[in-house]
This record gives C-alpha cells, sequence and structure tokens, in this order.
C-alpha cells in the first residue's frame, strides 16, 4: 500500500525537480518572457501590422486587401491636398501651443519657485487641469468657445469687447484649440522646470548680486542659461505630445470646420474608421512617425550641441 | 456600379411613388379609435391571434441594438420594456450620436463581430457599401417565414416601393421604421409683427430673413452648416436651383453654375442671417436655439415634430407660434428632399431569429402607431397621423413625399464625398469669393473618392 502511494509521490517530486533545475537554467528567458510575449502581441504585431498595411490596397467592405506597392505613399505626397493641410495644422497647433507653455511655464515655474505665502496652495491649484481627464476638459471648452451659448463670449461682452468666432471659423479654430492644450499643459513645463530651479547652486546668484545685477537680469543671465537643458527636456515631451493630439481636437471640432484643425491623427482617424480606407490610412501614420522621429532626433541633438 | 446606382435611384423613385398612394390613404382613411387615444392606446390591439404566436419563444435570451440618436430612437426606447415583457428576452440597447454610432457599427461588423444582432441603417447613407460587404441579412424571408412571424405582423402592409427602396440586389435590407422630408419651421408671431409672408421661393426667403434679422436677438434663418452634416440640407436647395449631385456616369454633377448658386446662396443665407458660428451648427445646435425663441425660420426633417412639441423644452411663445411650411421653391423648380432610417439585420449575428423577434415587434401595427403618436412617421400604409398632430405638418409631409428626392448622392463611398461636399458648404457660409472654387475642390474630392471605390 504504502509504496502504491509513494510512487506517485515519488513521480511528482522528480517532475517538480526536473522542472525546477529548468527553470534554474533558463531563468533569464523564463522571467522576460511575460514582457517579451506582451510585446510581441502588442507592440511588435500592430507595428508589422500596419507596415504590410501600409503597402495594400484595402477599403473596408468595398475592396479587399491588395498589394499595390508604393502606391499609398505616392497618392498622400503627390495628389492628396487634405494630407499637406493636415501636416500644416499639426505643426501651427503644435508651434503656437508649445510656444505658449514654454514661455507662459517658465514664468510661472519662476513665480512659484519664490518664497510666499500660499506658495503650496499655489502650486496644487496650478496643476490641476493637468489632472482633468482630456476629454472632459475638451467638452467643457467645445461649450464655451460656442459662440451664442458659451461663456467665453458672455465674458468678452461684459467687459464691453466684440464676440469672437473661437472654433467657428476657420481663422480662429487652431489658435482657440491650442489655447485649450496651453491651459492644460503649462503645468506640466512648470512643474519639470520648477523641479529644475530648486536644484540649482546658490553661488551664481551670490556673484551676481555682488555684481550688482537686477532681477531681470539675474533671471536672464544666470537662471534661463542655467535651467535650459531643464526647459528642454520639457519642451521636447510637449512637442511629441502636442504633434500627437488627438482627443481634445476631435471633441472640441471634429477636425472642422470643414478641414481648418484636421490634424494627422485626425485625418488618420477619419480615412481609417470613417472611409475604412486601412492601408492608406497606416501609409498616412507611417509618414507622421517618421516626421515625429526626425524632429525629436533634431531636437536631441541640438541639446548634446548646447549643453 | 453605375448600374446598381442606377437601380437604386429607379427603387428610390418607387418609394416616392408608393408614398403618394400612402398619403391618398391616410387622408381618407378617418383615424381609428384606439390609435387616437394617448397613452397605453398600444395594449388595445393585443388580439386572439398574437396571443396564439408564441412570443415566448426566446424567453431568456438577449438582442444586442446600436441605435443612432434620432426621433425614432427617442419613441422607442421608453417602449422596449414592453418588447422584453412580451418576449421575456433582454435587449442590450445601445444608442449613440450619429459620428460615433456609424463608426462603433462598422468597426464591428469589419471585425466580423458575431455580437451586433440589430442595428439601425439608412439606406442612402450605407445601403450599397453595406450590401457589398455583405453585412446584411435578407429579411424577407423572415417577414414570410410563420413559424417566426406573427400573423398580426401584415408584411403587405408597407409600401411596395418603400420596400423595393430597401432592396438591393433582391436582399432586403431592413425593415422601414422612419420616413421624413425637408420641413420648413417657422414663427408665425414674427413674420406677422414684421408684416411679411412666408417665403415661397428661395428669393423670399433673403427678402423675409432680411426684412425680421435681428443680430442682437432672435436671428431670421438657421439651417445646418456643420460640413458632412449639412450636405443633407443641401440637397433641397441643390434640387431647387435645378443642379444634382450627380451626372448622368455618376460623377460629381454640381460643380456647374446652377449647384454653385445654391451653394452661394445657402452660404449667403447663414452668414448673413444665421446664429454665430453657423460653420459649427447642426440640429444639435439648431433644434434648442429654436425651441428656445432665438431662430424664426428654420429647416430640418419633419422628423423632428415631437421634439418641437414637447413643453419641457420648448417655451410656450415658440410652442404657440409654430407654422409648417414647404421648402422654398427656386429657379429649378419645386423639389424636397428625404432620408428614410430602417431596421437592419446582421448577417454576421449569431442569434438571427432573436434579432428578427425584435425588429418584427419594432415594426409592428401596434407599436408604429405608438410611435406615430410622438410625430415619428412610420412606414405602414394602414397607419394613420393621430388628429393631435398639426395638420399643417401631415399636409406638408404628405405633399412633400411626393416630390421628394434622395437626400444624399447615390454613391458607395458617402462618408467620404459627404466630407469633401461639407468642406465647401463651410467655404460658402466663411465667403462667397472662394465659394466657387470650393466647390470644384470638393467635386474633384468626390471624383476620386468614387472612382477609388469603384
Amino acid at each position: 500500500m504504502s509504496i502504491v502511494k509513494s510512487e506517485p509521490l515519488n513521480t511528482r517530486e522528480a517532475l517538480t525537480e526536473r522542472l525546477g533545475a529548468w527553470v534554474d537554467r533558463h531563468l533569464p528567458a523564463v522571467f522576460l518572457s511575460p514582457t517579451v510575449a506582451f510585446l510581441i502581441l502588442m507592440m511588435a504585431f500592430p507595428i508589422v501590422f500596419t507596415l504590410w498595411l501600409a503597402f495594400q490596397n484595402w477599403i473596408g467592405g468595398i475592396a479587399p486587401a491588395e498589394f499595390v506597392g508604393l502606391e499609398n505613399f505616392r497618392q498622400l505626397i503627390f495628389e492628396d491636398p487634405r494630407f499637406w493641410d493636415a501636416l500644416g495644422h499639426t505643426f501651427s497647433f503644435t508651434a503656437l501651443a508649445v510656444g505658449a507653455q514654454v514661455v507662459i511655464g517658465v514664468g510661472v515655474a519662476h513665480l512659484l519657485h519664490r518664497e510666499f505665502v500660499g506658495r503650496g496652495i499655489a502650486r496644487s491649484v496650478f496643476l490641476l487641469p493637468m489632472i482633468a481627464t482630456p476629454v472632459a476638459v475638451a467638452l467643457v471648452w467645445r461649450l464655451m468657445f460656442q459662440p451664442d451659448l458659451g461663456i467665453l463670449n458672455d465674458i468678452l461682452a461684459s467687459l464691453g469687447f466684440a464676440g469672437l468666432d473661437w472654433t467657428a471659423s476657420q481663422a480662429s479654430v487652431i489658435p482657440a484649440l491650442a489655447l485649450v492644450d496651453t491651459w492644460e499643459w503649462t503645468s506640466f513645463i512648470a512643474l519639470i522646470v520648477l523641479a529644475g530651479l530648486s536644484a540649482l547652486p546658490e553661488w551664481p546668484y551670490e556673484a551676481a548680486l555682488v555684481d550688482g545685477a537686477n532681477g531681470w537680469q539675474t533671471f536672464w543671465h544666470v537662471t534661463l542659461p542655467m535651467v535650459r537643458p531643464v526647459i528642454i527636456v520639457a519642451a521636447v515631451f510637449r512637442l511629441i505630445e502636442a504633434l500627437k493630439t488627438f482627443d481634445l481636437i476631435l471633441v472640441v471640432t471634429g477636425g472642422g470646420p470643414g478641414f481648418a484643425s484636421e490634424t494627422m491623427n485626425v485625418y488618420a482617424y477619419r480615412l481609417g474608421f470613417q472611409y475604412q480606407r486601412l492601408g492608406y490610412s497606416a501609409a498616412l501614420l507611417i509618414v507622421f512617425f517618421l516626421i515625429i522621429l526626425g524632429i525629436t532626433a533634431l531636437l536631441l541633438r541640438f541639446r548634446k550641441t548646447s549643453s | 456600379m453605375g448600374r446598381r446606382s442606377f437601380a437604386l435611384i429607379l427603387a428610390l423613385a418607387m418609394i416616392v411613388s408608393a408614398c403618394s398612394a400612402e398619403t391618398g390613404e391616410t387622408t381618407t382613411t378617418p383615424a381609428p379609435a384606439e390609435t387616437t387615444t394617448t397613452g397605453g392606446g398600444g395594449e388595445t390591439t393585443t388580439t386572439a391571434a398574437s396571443e396564439a404566436f408564441d412570443w415566448k419563444r426566446f424567453e431568456g435570451e438577449t438582442v444586442r441594438v446600436i441605435a443612432n440618436q434620432n426621433p425614432w430612437e427617442a419613441a422607442i426606447s421608453p417602449l422596449i420594456p414592453q418588447f422584453e415583457e412580451l418576449t421575456g428576452m433582454t435587449v442590450e440597447f445601445e444608442s449613440l450620436p450619429e459620428e460615433q454610432f456609424r463608426q462603433r457599427l462598422q468597426v464591428e461588423l469589419t471585425a466580423q463581430s458575431t455580437d451586433v444582432d440589430v442595428f439601425m441603417s439608412a439606406v442612402l447613407q450605407d445601403g450599397l457599401r453595406f450590401t457589398q460587404a455583405g453585412w446584411y441579412e435578407d429579411l424577407a424571408a423572415y417577414a414570410q417565414n410563420p413559424d417566426i412571424t406573427s400573423p398580426d405582423y401584415n408584411f403587405d402592409d408597407f409600401g411596395d416601393g418603400l420596400i423595393e427602396g430597401h432592396t438591393i440586389e433582391g436582399t432586403l435590407i431592413g425593415i422601414p421604421i422612419l420616413t421624413d422630408v425637408e420641413m420648413f419651421y417657422y414663427r408665425k408671431d414674427i413674420l406677422e409683427a414684421a408684416n411679411v409672408e412666408v417665403p415661397t421661393t428661395i428669393e423670399e426667403l433673403e427678402e423675409v430673413a432680411a426684412a425680421i434679422d435681428d443680430p442682437n436677438g432672435t436671428r431670421a434663418y438657421g439651417s445646418r452648416g456643420r460640413g458632412a452634416a449639412a450636405v443633407t440640407q443641401l440637397s433641397t436647395y441643390l434640387y431647387n436651383f435645378g443642379a444634382d449631385w450627380t451626372d448622368d456616369s455618376g460623377m460629381a454633377g454640381f460643380n456647374n453654375p446652377d449647384g454653385i448658386a445654391a451653394f452661394e446662396t445657402y452660404g449667403r443665407l447663414l452668414r448673413e442671417y444665421g446664429p454665430d458660428g453657423a460653420v459649427n451648427n447642426s440640429w444639435e445646435e439648431l433644434l434648442p436655439l429654436f425651441q428656445q425663441g432665438q431662430l424664426a425660420m428654420w429647416n430640418d426633417s419633419s422628423a423632428f415634430l415631437g421634439t418641437i412639441l414637447d413643453p419641457e423644452n420648448t417655451q410656450q411663445v415658440v410652442l404657440d407660434n409654430i407654422g409648417y411650411a414647404r421648402m422654398p421653391t427656386g429657379p429649378g423648380g419645386e423639389n424636397n428632399a428625404f432620408f428614410p432610417w430602417a431596421l437592419s439585420m446582421s448577417a454576421l449575428s449569431d442569434s438571427k431569429e432573436q434579432a428578427w423577434y425584435f425588429i418584427q415587434w419594432a415594426t409592428s401595427p401596434e407599436v408604429v402607431a405608438e410611435l406615430q403618436l410622438s410625430g415619428v412617421a412610420g412606414a405602414r400604409t394602414s397607419t394613420p397621423f393621430p388628429d393631435d398632430i398639426p395638420q399643417e405638418w401631415v399636409e406638408v409631409v404628405q405633399y412633400d413625399l411626393e416630390i421628394a428626392r434622395p437626400k444624399l448622392p447615390i454613391v458607395i463611398p458617402v462618408p467620404e464625398v459627404r466630407d469633401a461636399i461639407g468642406a465647401a458648404i463651410v467655404a460658402c457660409i466663411e465667403s462667397e469669393e472662394d465659394c466657387a472654387s470650393a466647390v470644384e475642390t470638393a467635386a474633384e474630392g468626390f471624383n476620386a473618392a468614387v472612382a477609388a471605390s469603384g
């Protein structure tokens, strides 16, 4: 009886031991495998699939996938004015938004760096827009922008100014969207720059004081050069994010009026999800990816040379 | 492709003729007592025959319905508990705003999802494309099958033309649930105060608008300006200026002097006399503006009647003074435009008979009669409008259904073509100088999209 019982136990023990030994021998592979599986499934596969898609003509429900070589890219670059418009909108939105955010953000960080009563509270309040859900923020701004019913024109009217068109005109829609992005993300730049400011040494300031520099001169010639690397890092982060902005634009304007605020991402979304032009949409996203990659590389090189 | 779109146009022409047959009947038949009693009127029609039909066959099972938020959806959703009680089934009813609705549905169907059982479908928007993709289950076989269709259903009650219009390549793609025309809503008190008559031509519309417009108060005229959404509203103008969306070969037919005049006039009316932000306004903005008394004249779907007459959201002064008129005519004559909705079954669904139970119930004589109480014009010829619906409205709908043409171009890539035309509408609202070239650009986009799909 006891022998019969102990036999399976022995084999089980042996199995466990063998398994243990195998795991010991391949420890790195075993530990890495969940991550690798995740990466393959969630990142490598979509990238490879997108690459494959970009060389196909595939219109959902209309034309099955068919290899067309570089046709999508040719059409995109040479025959599609909406692509170039979208590229222009993406850049002008990003330039306006990130430009404003860096200037205001550095200023705000400088203010918050000083000692004053209620500084803690001021810092927390200033960070609030960043915590809010982007789609919720966008919905609120969309209502505020409405020329007849929105509060922004009411405020302007009560101050004696004429109302603006905000997002209801092709001319002002991009600045209006950049305004929302600035409202939401300026605190991000301020936060990083503030950290940079607190890490600065005291002695250059003492030297400036001795030399008789005034407040502006100290800021311009002492503070700014010292925090510049930090500002560039913050700006690069924001730049990449702003180029990719999607939720805000889709919710507030949907790319309109007409196509006046249609950025690369919004156009890709329309192509992919509304026109079902899957291959063409993939080609556009690849071009867009290369552009972002190029800009980031340039900026990082600029940072290296400047530091 | 050319042949198919021709067939669809023919079929749509038949819808129109069927509707005229229908209108003849509705005017002569007095409303039966049970449809005019408001509230609970639907229950009176539960007859012995429908008790014999096994409504409980799929008790405990679930149907998933994807709906677009529109007047039909608003009217049917409070009735769904009745269906659940009748059948013991559960309905997962998802209703989304139009843009999200389209996107969700297409993504699920493209991904070959078996979870979608029933969906709302507009033959003008989706018909050709969904048929080509094989996403429609042919409903004819279900409607004729006595095992799963109640003897009370009376399928023949739907106008032949309307059924033909929803039959593409021999497939009945859906059971029609909502027919509409373009309605000209206006405020009688404002027009009277300015001592002007309801405009009957587009020219008169501009004169009346100039006479009554108050830039700091009630604006004279509203119609959709938000790009793609405005295309359905521009159709009546386009037709009344004597142009059409497509030419004989199925390519863009609106980039000619008549068409450009339509775009320019539409843009000028909205720029000069419309509410601020005209290029962002769709019915979601204009309907509340009209309800709050900030618009004197407004045209959109006749199906908004129920919403407009809702005293919860519409000011009393507006309620007391709403007029209903035909769309102003133009140099190209008198036309109107319509946009029917149907209830379709997904060919990929794994519970088709259950889905049919829902479609059958939602399009049954009792439910259609109940929906019609809230001004949702159904497609059954025997169901009259109740007496408490404004007669002016009924007259306009019945008149216009006879002359109505499709609100959208009959092409496969409708979303893309709508966006291209919509961009021109926005440009024409913003400035008259850029209008003609924007219409040309739209025509190029139109032709490129049609060529790519074809």
